[in-house]
């Protein structure tokens, strides 16, 4: 298996280097530098997985990576250490996406829409709210986007097939078109005495729905006071209400072994969670799970990562080349797909077949289709750089809503009154930063 | 104080020694703390030049009730905490340094261990301890037909014992050997005394250990209040995961040194950040005057 797999790469990278033969009219292929990428594991992986036919492509252009201790946080504070002392830093960096909106204010990353760089060309090519979320309010494109998490219900097919539910996705989709379908195929399932539950937590409703976006408007408005809010708020609190959710802690051993085990039937997150259950929190698992669309608004999206280059790098021009092969070249992308599970943003990669596949893990469904197909669904999907703050006010919020039983307008309000004092100083400097657009 | 020139020339050689110290010091101490001081009167992302803003981000800390909310659970927890790791070290410490007890390395390594262990392998094993639907405690309550408690639900009330057990269970160690090191170093012969005049084992403890021990009390004390107000790693590891925000339902167990960590990294505010280092630094520093002045104003009238 694993030499077949190492020849498929090899195959793969014989292709995409006559590709990048064939538009030899780069001239940067003669570019000579050392650069440095920081970022934080599996990434190490994907950039093993398509080094050599970087290489190919930029013969002159070498490249190391440093992976940082405490993944996404700890590459995040070493960046900000680097920053702020001017020096030190590295020629690429990964970003994930709860810090994307702080750097959009911090600054220090070179505008990759300005030659040489000229990224605006590939607009078209990306997940528009990913494009979104890469762009400064004063326009400047300081990260470039990497992967996505188009997000879903993943479910235990044996738990629906033990309460008499149909367990294909696609007949399940049709029956949970709405919250209130969920809520009533849930009943089915749900079978506390027996430590078996519907969902993990309740709280996975309101938070997708806000997950990295939708708490202002284009005018930097708060925009959560809708009827909208107060449906999911609603339908989280009859299911806490009707002890149809474990209350897990996400990240916990315990809900790993909820997931594990079968003790809870489904939970709402991003794609790259198939990944996660694969390799290392329910291995043995195969075949039971799969997963159909978030209801009533499919378009949903939980984590992803981006790569930026610090205006401190001495190379930048070698650097965007590696991040312009990473993540908007098809190959490459689906190099790293296959090793890592990181689903690309970049639109043209979704044409090879291997998007067609099923996925065993997942009792024969096409995840990738879905994936695909959930990402560029229709729905609000406002960002903002001040969304990850904002998510902070608002679970807080959330918690006490759904522990104390409290009232869904009250809930709201605080809600409200809890974001504008937490986002008023950096509001101010979006806005501003907007007006010089 | 003024040194006269030829003072200097005359030391100049000392003076080269300890330098090395002062020199880090001064770049690595001295320029951050008051670089920190500057900032917290900016609005700073981090690069860039710092923007002006008086005393904006101070208002901003006093009205948002979170702060408040961070002071009273960091206090809470303090005083609760040491309430057992102070008295708890000394009698444990206490009971190290009598006859009664053999083996006391053993002892002593014992209750150090859980100080040095790794916060990773705490946090595991915490974990499965106060897992809610199949943690070990919950399994045990529910056998002996009790209800399971929701440790980091509900409104959050079992946050802070939980906080203060893993955090006196790290700290009381410490104390213990400080204590015992303490004891240590007072003259057997004032015990021998006591025991021939008569004195029973209470009395020998309230009117000579005690009072020997002193300034070794007064020294766990500032350390307490400096370390207290801190306290970081314990909530951060039982509190910061994945709800997206720290200190767990109803921000039970936020406390300052967490909400520092939550401005400054996780939403980039450096100004605000520095202005609430400024303010737990004022705390300490006034927390460890107050109990510097309690102490030596007892001493004085003592002799």
């Amino acid at each position: 298996m694993g030499k077949m797999k190492f020849l498929l790469v090899a195959v793969v990278l014989i292709i995409a280097m006559s590709a990048g033969a064939a538009s030899a009219a780069d001239t940067a292929a003669n570019l000579k530098a050392a650069i440095t990428v920081w970022a934080w594991p599996s990434a190490d992986k994907a950039f093993e997985s398509i080094i050599a036919g970087f290489n190919q492509r930029y013969p002159g252009i070498q490249v190391t990576w440093d992976m940082k201790a405490g993944m996404a946080a700890g590459t995040r504070d070493a960046l900000l250490a680097a920053l702020a002392a001017g020096s030190g830093g590295p020629d690429v960096v990964l970003i994930e996406i709860n810090d994307i909106g702080m750097y959009a204010l911090h600054g220090g990353f070179v505008d990759l829409r300005k030659p040489p760089y000229n990224a605006g060309k590939y607009k078209n090519d990306f997940v528009g709210y990913k494009w979104d979320l890469a762009t400064a309010p004063d326009g400047a494109m300081f990260a470039f986007p990497w992967d996505i998490g188009p997000a879903g219900v993943f479910y235990r097919r044996d738990l629906l097939d033990k309460a008499g539910v149909p367990s294909d996705p696609d007949r399940l989709s049709k029956l949970i078109r709405t919250w209130d379908d969920f809520y009533a195929v849930g009943k089915k399932v749900n079978d506390p005495k027996n430590k078996i539950w519907w969902t993990d937590n309740a709280r996975g409703i309101p938070y997708i729905y806000f997950s990295h976006k939708n708490f202002f408007d284009k005018n930097m408005n708060i925009a959560i006071d809708n009827p909208t809010t107060r449906k999911v708020l609603a339908i989280a609190a009859k299911i806490r209400g009707a002890g149809m959710d474990a209350q897990a802690s996400l990240w916990t051993d315990e809900w790993y072994t909820m997931l594990n085990t079968g003790r809870v039937a489904t939970t709402i997150v991003g794609c790259w969670f198939g990944g996660f259950l694969k390799s290392w929190i329910a291995k043995d698992t195969g075949g039971k799970w799969g997963v159909i669309p978030v209801p009533e608004q499919p378009l949903q999206n939980w984590g992803g990562s981006f790569l930026a280059v610090p205006q401190t790098s001495e190379n930048p021009e070698a650097a965007w080349k590696f991040i312009e092969y990473v993540c908007a070249d098809a190959n490459a992308e689906n190099t790293i797909m296959k090793t890592v599970d990181y689903f690309p943003a970049y639109k043209p990669a979704w044409k090879d077949p291997l998007y067609d596949e099923s996925d065993p893990f997942f009792g024969g469904q096409k995840t990738r289709r879905l994936w695909a197909n959930i990402a560029t669904s229709q729905g609000p999907f406002v960002v903002s750089p001040l969304d990850a703050l904002a998510e902070q006010a608002f679970g807080v919020e959330l918690d006490k809503f759904l522990d104390q039983k409290l009232d869904v307008d009250a809930t709201i309000k605080a809600m409200v009154d809890s974001i504008d004092k937490k986002t008023a100083a950096d509001r101010k400097v979006v806005l501003q930063l907007m007006g010089k657009r | 104080m003024k040194i006269p020139r030829n003072q200097i020339g005359k030391y100049a050689t000392a003076y080269v020694y300890v330098a090395p110290f002062f020199l880090l010091f001064l770049v690595f101490g001295l320029f951050p703390i008051l670089y920190s001081l500057f900032l917290s009167f900016t609005y700073w992302k981090g690069f860039g030049k710092p923007v002006f803003v008086a005393f904006d981000n101070y208002k901003a800390l006093f009205q948002d009730q979170t702060f408040y909310k961070a002071l009273y659970n960091t206090a809470f927890i303090w005083i609760v905490a040491h309430l057992i790791i102070l008295p708890g070290g000394f009698i444990i410490a206490y009971l190290l340094n009598t006859e009664y007890v053999t083996r006391k390395n053993f002892f002593q390594a014992v209750f150090f261990t859980p100080l040095v262990t790794s916060t990773i392998a705490v946090s595991l094993v915490f974990s499965i301890l106060f897992g809610e639907q199949f943690g070990v405690l919950n399994f045990f309550l529910e056998r002996i037909g009790l209800q399971p408690v929701p440790w980091f639900h509900g409104d959050g009330r079992w946050i802070k014992p939980v906080i203060i057990l893993l955090f006196s269970w790290r700290w009381i160690g410490w104390n213990m050997v400080i204590y015992f090191a303490g004891m240590q170093g007072i003259d057997n012969e004032l015990y021998e005394c006591a025991a021939v005049e008569g004195a029973n084992k209470l009395q020998i403890l309230g009117r000579i250990t005690v009072p020997l021990m002193k300034p070794v009390i007064l020294y766990t004390l500032v350390l307490s209040f400096i370390g207290g107000i801190q306290i970081f790693d314990e909530p951060f590891i039982l509190t910061g995961g994945g709800a997206g925000y720290m200190g767990g339902t109803n921000q039970a167990g936020l406390t300052l040194a967490v909400q520092l960590y939550e401005i400054g990294f996780r939403t980039g505010n450096m100004g605000t950040a520095s202005a609430l280092a400024y303010t737990l630094m004022a705390i300490i520093g006034a927390l460890s005057a107050f109990s510097i002045r309690m102490f030596a104003g007892q001493r004085r009238t003592r002799t």
